[in-house]
């Protein structure tokens, strides 16, 4: 039982102790509402600008959320214009060109009901991890990730820590190396089984670091630790749901003779640096979703960085070091 | 030599007077007052009851005959009788000459919440203090309000200006104030926590208090601390020549009242004490400790407790005492089988509080001119929080647990003195000061767990450590003419946190004037600093409900307030009363948007920010003090908002208990000596909610374990009403003499009509109905409408209880 799911039942079986109680349906008149265009974008180093689009309904609406398909967006790189995206599929309008670079600004800009829908972010520089180390816990699927990274001094930064499972599996056929699979788990940082403080399964170690209740993003400042080398101590669980052999569709009973595999096993450490937007986003959605179904608390809207609309155009930009788990020292097409 | 008058003599003779209790020769005419306290109807004299003369906080009790004779000091007299049973008088004047007041005092009229205040009409237009609900609480509250129990802090919801929190709670709201802008003193100490059982019941024992008065405005100098209100609560003191007590049994918990004398006319006690088996009634019917089970338990008892001997007959020494315990519990446990194996989950939480205040009190009449009181006082409030989990997987012998414990606390050392000086006719002075040394006392335990990795521990906020603070206050109640009296002061107050110093000039003004003997016109502007902020997570009163101090960063709270009154009092059984106010805050404090209680082990200055706020309405009062029907209609039409820069896109929203119409009936009926009856009615506007009105698409980014999911979209905070709050309460007493005192059976209705007051609101589905919509394939689909749904949490509730006074 998670932390919410706690929260949630420790207050109503509180509450139950002491009446009985009741429920009623109201009515709930929204009123005029015109629907707002909403802007999903993230941009980073490594992949082309994408933008998705789609819009506003109501709360009691339970139909599926349409993409928006007929807009022009134009794109905008340091206020020079650099390109005009239009519609791919489903909502989504991919760049033909444009891989964000550290440190440009880039702004979006799209007409809607009359008005002008805008948002621009700037891509951080990425900081450098400059050691990494693993462990597993004993007689348990968790892994402590501990990562070192020197904070630049001055100007304002913000962290997110992805720890990423990595499967690589090698198939033989007679000794030849015949086919590759890599297999990454996207979850970043289970907290299914820790709550309340330690729930964001990240903790300081030396130095204190900014902490968010249930921190599924595994984000953070460096308000407490400006220009300060400092290590994290990150927990994740390492595992897959279903064996390697499912997912890459290989029966281990019905294996044709004369074929092998080996799996090695790795962990991804990624040390992004975010955008401010980007990071007060995930920052509200993260506690948007804690407190969404606990009536007691105050309701957390997602803070969003879109003129005349709502949503994300953030970025970030990340370091990575691969640690190794278990990786098998020679493979047959190695010798 | 003739001594020369100055300024710095003048200064020097108050600081003598203040610090040393030095009376000099400024002796007053000291008058007499005397005559017999009898019953309204009968006119059988009252032996045993109780005058106070509340300016110099003495206490004085008729004979075996019902005589009393009392001195007090030239000038105006603030003074109350009672009785056992009966309505507590209370009367204000100015006295010039030996008088005699027989009063006749009326026998208790019932209501299931609140008796009805006695104060005269005339001593309410004549008084220079405004903006007060005077809540005179003998032992008459014996009449349930709610499960059994009348409570002071119901009573004063009803007030004109005050608004209650949420259904079943304690917290009140005065004037669009928090509830951490209440200043409550239970005999003089501050108070960080009322509520009992989780705010069912107050701290507040009725059968242990003397006096209640709330002030909402213009608020006397020697009050401060608090921007919002005073609940100044006096505590009885033992019958100094009789033996009375009672017994009462309610349905939740019972009560007993001893007091009498210890040696007669020199020392008396009085002990009251209260316990819920709300703990039993659980025990008995929960399943055993077997897995699974899930279950609860809520335990409170408090104590009251105080001896009072009298010196002499000008000097009397107090030593007083109260407890506070509440423990709550939750068990919930569960068995699942997970790819067949058995898991066993445990989920334990408790709270427990724990309030201590205890006190010496001196009380010396130096003179006709001058008396005081000085008092050395204890407070220790502590709260803790314990939650644990635990997760065993079958014959592994492993178990995953998660241990988390949080706890604050204050505890403070004060000492008081107050005088009341009269120098002249024309003149009623008070002056004192403090002195507090305030310890935060977080208490916070680091768990340890079976793996280290589960450690959950950090220190939400680290509030360990002292803080010195203290005021000083002067003020002086002047009676300009016949028509025209004004009371002058100032009360200056500072403290010290982390080397750094804050001070604040709060001067208080308030003006009366008579436009005849029918109406008098009344004016007050005061202002307040308040060197604690309560800081809410939740949207109703909660355990993470944080007191937190200044500090370097977060600075005081301050407010301005200016009122308005008229009184009109239209025959000598109707008055009414209209006053308008305006408040203006400063410094109060809110997380900030996508902040919460916990996540850091440093820096929660920085998870917070300061706003203003502003609040303004009027409040008009008719009241109907006499006859055998009696009580009031109150209405209030408020306004209160706040503004931060982080908060809400740094535009003006609502506060959550801005309630635009405020109504409250009160009506009591005294059908004979041994049926009253009374009914209460309420009406209130709803409580501001957030509510979502859109949604939107999320969709997942590298990095983030989200899916795309559905996100709700809030445009403004507090925007949407709830629905409007309204409960009839009923109540019947019967009486019946007895061999050795007064048997009562207490009925009562709560929520008579059963009207489903809001709560909560959520959104969920009606299963009643279905509508048909088209798939993503073009077929028909039926499903359940998604609708915004109200929780309520206490319907008609009946009370019975029974007690028996001796």
């Amino acid at each position: 039982m998670d932390r919410k799911t706690n929260s949630r039942y420790l207050w109503l079986g509180l509450l139950a102790l002491l009446a009985v109680s009741c429920e009623k349906v109201l009515d709930y008149d929204i009123g005029d509402y015109e629907p707002e265009v909403v802007v999903n974008s993230v941009i980073n180093p490594d992949s082309l600008l994408t933008v998705h689009l789609s819009q506003t309904i109501s709360i009691l609406d339970t139909s599926e959320i349409q993409p928006i398909t007929d807009r022009q967006i134009e794109v905008y790189e340091d206020d020079q214009p650099v390109e005009i995206l239009t519609h791919s599929h489903d909502g989504y309008y991919l760049s033909s060109h444009i891989y964000p670079e550290e440190g440009r600004t880039y702004q979006l800009k799209l007409s809607a009901g009359g008005g002008e829908v805008s948002a621009s972010t700037t891509v951080p520089v990425p900081v450098e991890i400059l050691g990494a180390d693993t462990r597993f816990i004993d007689d348990t699927h968790w892994f402590v990730v501990k990562a070192t990274f020197a904070d630049p001094p001055g100007e304002p930064n913000f962290y997110q820590i992805s720890l990423m499972p990595r499967a690589e599996v090698y198939v033989y056929l007679d000794g030849s190396h015949v086919y590759t699979a890599s297999l990454t788990r996207k979850t970043v940082i289970d907290t299914k089984y820790s709550s309340f403080l330690h729930s964001m399964g990240i903790l300081p170690e030396g130095s204190p670091i900014e902490e968010i209740l249930i921190n599924k993003y595994g984000i953070f400042t460096d308000q407490l630790i400006d220009g300060e080398t400092c290590t994290l101590n990150a927990k994740t669980p390492y595992y897959f749901p279903g064996k390697i052999e499912q997912l890459i569709d290989i029966n281990p009973d019905t294996i044709p003779q004369g074929v092998t595999y080996y799996i090695d096993w790795y962990m991804d450490v990624y040390l992004l640096s975010l955008s401010r937007s980007y990071f007060d986003y995930l920052k509200s959605r993260n506690l948007h979703d804690v407190v969404a179904d606990n009536v007691f608390f105050e309701p957390m809207g997602i803070i969003s960085n879109i003129h005349n609309g709502i949503g994300i155009f953030g970025s970030y930009a990340g370091s990575r070091k691969t640690l190794p788990i278990i990786v098998h020292p020679k493979k047959p097409a190695e010798r | 030599m003739a001594i020369k008058t100055t300024r710095g003599n003048s200064i020097l003779l108050f600081f003598l007077i203040l610090f040393t209790g030095i009376s000099g020769r400024l002796l007053a005419q000291e008058y007499t007052i005397s005559g017999t306290v009898t019953d309204d109807r009968t006119g059988e004299r009252k032996a045993g009851a109780t005058l106070m003369i509340h300016q110099q906080e003495a206490e004085y009790f008729t004979d075996t005959t019902g005589f009393y004779s009392l001195k007090v000091s030239g000038g105006p007299v603030w003074m109350s009788a009672g009785y056992e049973g009966y309505i507590t008088a209370y009367f204000q004047f100015r006295i010039r000459k030996d008088t005699t007041i027989n009063i006749r005092l009326q026998k208790e009229i019932f209501l299931d919440e609140i008796e009805v205040t006695a104060n005269s009409i005339e001593s309410n237009m004549a008084r220079t203090q405004m903006s007060t609900f005077a809540i005179p609480t003998g032992n008459v509250l014996t009449l349930p309000s709610f499960l059994g129990e009348t409570d002071i802090i119901r009573s004063t919801q009803l007030a004109t200006g005050v608004q209650s929190g949420n259904e079943g709670s304690m917290g009140f709201f005065v004037r669009g104030g928090s509830a951490g802008q209440n200043l409550i003193l239970m005999d003089g100490i501050p108070l960080y926590t009322i509520n009992h059982m989780l705010g069912i019941y107050s701290v507040f024992n009725t059968d242990a208090i003397r006096s209640a008065n709330l002030y909402k405005g213009g608020f006397p100098a020697r009050y401060g601390g608090r921007l919002s209100s005073v609940l100044d609560i006096g505590l009885k003191e033992g019958n100094m020549t009789q033996y009375h007590g009672n017994v009462s049994l309610g349905l939740i918990f019972s009560k007993i009242n001893l007091e009498g004398p210890i040696l007669k006319d020199k020392i008396s006690f009085h002990i009251s004490a209260r316990r819920t088996y709300a703990d039993l009634i659980y025990k008995a019917i929960q399943k055993p400790a077997n897995l699974p089970a899930n279950n609860g338990d809520l335990f409170f008892y408090d104590y009251n407790a105080k001896l009072t001997v009298k010196m002499s007959e000008n000097s009397r020494l107090t030593l007083g005492a109260f407890k506070g315990v509440d423990e709550t519990a939750m068990r919930l446990s569960d068995r699942f089988v997970h790819k067949n194996v058995l898991y066993t989950e445990i989920n334990n939480l408790s709270m427990n509080w724990n309030n201590f205040t205890a006190y010496l009190k001196w009380n010396k009449t130096y003179s006709n001119r001058l008396i005081g009181n000085m008092m050395l006082a204890y407070n220790n409030y502590l709260f803790d929080l314990n939650y644990d989990y635990y997760l065993e997987k079958e014959n592994s012998g492993k178990a995953n647990t998660f241990e988390f414990a949080y706890g604050s606390g204050i505890k403070d050392l004060l000492f008081n003195l107050n005088y009341s000086y009269v120098p002249s006719e024309n003149h009623y002075v008070t002056f004192g000061m403090n002195l507090t040394n305030q310890c935060y006392n977080p208490d916070t335990d680091l768990p340890e767990s079976a793996e280290e990795e589960n450690r959950g521990g950090n220190s939400v906020f680290k509030l360990e450590g002292r803080i010195q603070k203290g005021y000083l206050y002067l003020e002086d109640d002047i009676r300009i003419s016949e028509k025209l009296n004004t009371s002058v002061g100032a009360h200056l107050s500072g403290l010290v946190v982390d080397g750094r110093f804050y001070s604040g000039l709060e001067p208080r003004l308030s003006l009366r004037y008579l436009f005849s003997d029918r109406i008098s016109f009344k004016s007050s502007y005061t202002r307040m600093n308040q060197y604690l902020h309560l800081l809410s997570t939740a949207t109703i009163s909660s355990p993470v409900d944080l007191w937190v101090p200044v500090t370097k960063k977060v600075k005081p709270e301050k407010s301005s307030q200016v009122a308005l009154g008229l009184t009109y009092g239209l025959s000598e059984t109707y008055e009414v009363n209209l006053e308008t106010y305006y408040k203006k805050l400063k410094g109060v404090i809110a997380y900030k948007d996508g902040e919460t209680f916990t996540g850091s082990t440093l820096g929660w200055e920085d998870k917070i920010e300061a706003g203003e706020g502003t609040s303004y309405g009027a409040e008009l009062l008719f009241r109907k003090t006499k006859g055998k029907t009696y009580g009031w209609i109150g209405y209030t039409l408020s306004w209160s908002n706040r503004q931060f820069e982080n908060i809400n896109y740094g535009k003006v929203f609502p506060y959550r208990y801005d309630r635009r119409h405020d109504l409250n009936v009160v009506v009591m009926h005294d059908f004979s000596d041994r049926i009253q009856a009374g009914f209460t009615w309420i009406f209130g506007t709803g409580n501001a909610a957030s509510l979502s009105a859109h949604q939107f698409m999320a969709k997942s980014f590298p990095h983030t374990p989200d899916d795309e999911g559905i996100v709700k979209y809030f445009h403004e905070r507090n925007s949407y009403r709830m629905p409007a709050y309204h409960r009839l309460d009923l109540s019947v007493n019967f009486y019946k003499k007895k061999k050795y005192g007064t048997r009562t059976w207490k009925i009562g209705l709560y929520n008579a009509y059963n009207h489903q007051n809001p709560f909560f609101l959520f959104f969920g589905y009606d299963d009643s109905r279905e509508v048909a919509s088209t798939g993503p394939d073009g077929e028909v689909v039926y499903s359940s409408p998604k609708v915004l749904k109200q929780f309520s949490l206490l319907p008609v509730l009946p009370a019975v209880s029974y007690s028996y006074r001796f």
